[in-house]
């Protein structure tokens, strides 16, 4: 196991996932506003 | 008359009304006694009843609009020696895949908000993955249809960049767009059956996988998902047991070959065979709870509702 916080970028990417994530199940959504 | 605690007396006998009357209805050997058992009248009233009428009904005789008492079990038969029953074992088999997927996809997020997003902050996080349940499934999965389609969003992007010169098909109207569409509708649920999963995973774990030196991978295979394992079981089932009965996403989202049991039987009583309807559904809870006793057998759920000391 790494350091906690001894990546900061390790950190940020695993943030980006999680946002990555919520946002391709909102994709959909977006998706009919936009038409 | 009135007595002196405000009570009425009516014909010698207490008014119903009064404090102690009330008392001995809500009181311990009144409703509250009682109220123990209205889970198990509604359990029995409402899934334990209709159980046993499906398998009741799956063995009546077909009539021309409806069915009428007997015994015969035709509509097994006719199950068994069509295609229904080919497509029943593939509609497992991609509930199957959409549970891994969702679960390669869903797990590491519940992992990382549980070890690394302040304790304050972790259920906010996780109520990110409940937006999409704001708007209804059905215009969620019809959505997919312009983004998977021939020209849909992710073809055109991809073709924009150049990285494909004709459109992918194959990733709708066919069993990789109904595994797509179960993935989308469902994911969130293994996040949430995983965040709560991990909790029994306390932070003490990782601290003493990091003292003994094993590395982020064995520590992952070897420690936490053997210890979040009734969770993430349960979470498996849940999103299994949609893929395979819920009609909606093959029904926008499948072709030909890429049914579930779900459409199978929505086919079958639109056909007006409800005998085969009630075998196919008979077979289905069959499946389901020898599955659910073989996760039992192995990962012990009751751990699920236990509290972690």
């Amino acid at each position: 196991m790494q350091d906690e916080y001894g990546n900061i970028w390790s950190y940020r990417a695993k943030w980006a996932y999680l946002l990555l994530i919520v946002f391709l199940l909102l994709l959909p959504v977006f998706y009919v506003i936009y038409v | 008359m009135v007595p002196s605690n405000g009570a009425t007396i009516w014909r010698g006998r207490r008014d119903p009304a009064s404090p102690r009357s009330w008392r001995r209805i809500l009181g311990e050997n009144g409703v509250q006694k009682w109220a123990f058992y209205i889970p198990v009248v509604f359990m029995t009233v409402f899934l334990a009843l209709p159980m046993a009428l499906t398998v009741v009904w799956s063995v009546f005789e077909r009539t021309q609009f409806w069915m009428q008492p007997g015994f015969t079990l035709f509509a097994y038969e006719t199950f068994f020696t069509s295609a229904r029953a080919e497509n029943y074992l593939f509609s497992m088999i991609h509930a199957a895949i959409a549970v891994v997927i969702s679960f390669a996809l869903g797990f590491p997020v519940a992992v990382f908000v549980r070890r690394r997003v302040a304790t304050a902050l972790q259920h906010r996080v996780v109520l990110l993955f409940i937006l999409p349940f704001m708007i209804s499934e059905l215009v969620r999965v019809f959505a997919l249809r312009p983004i998977l389609g021939r020209n849909g969003v992710i073809n055109s992007v991809l073709m924009d960049i150049g990285v494909i010169s004709d459109p992918i098909m194959i990733i709708l109207f066919s069993p990789v767009g109904v595994v797509i569409g179960d993935v989308v509708s469902f994911l969130p649920f293994m996040v949430f059956a995983g965040f709560l999963a991990m909790e029994a995973v306390q932070p003490y774990v990782f601290e003493v996988c990091e003292d003994l030196g094993a590395r982020t991978v064995r520590a992952f295979r070897d420690v936490i998902v053997p210890l979040a394992a009734p969770g993430i079981f349960a979470g498996g089932v849940f999103i299994f047991v949609n893929s395979v009965g819920g009609a909606l996403v093959p029904t926008l989202l499948g072709g030909p070959g890429a049914v579930n049991a779900g459409l199978i039987v929505n086919q079958a009583i639109v056909a007006i065979d409800f005998p085969l309807a009630m075998a196919i559904s008979a077979i289905m809870m069959a499946t389901l709870m020898l599955l659910l006793y073989l996760g039992h057998r192995l990962f012990d759920l009751t751990k699920v509702l236990q509290p972690i000391s």
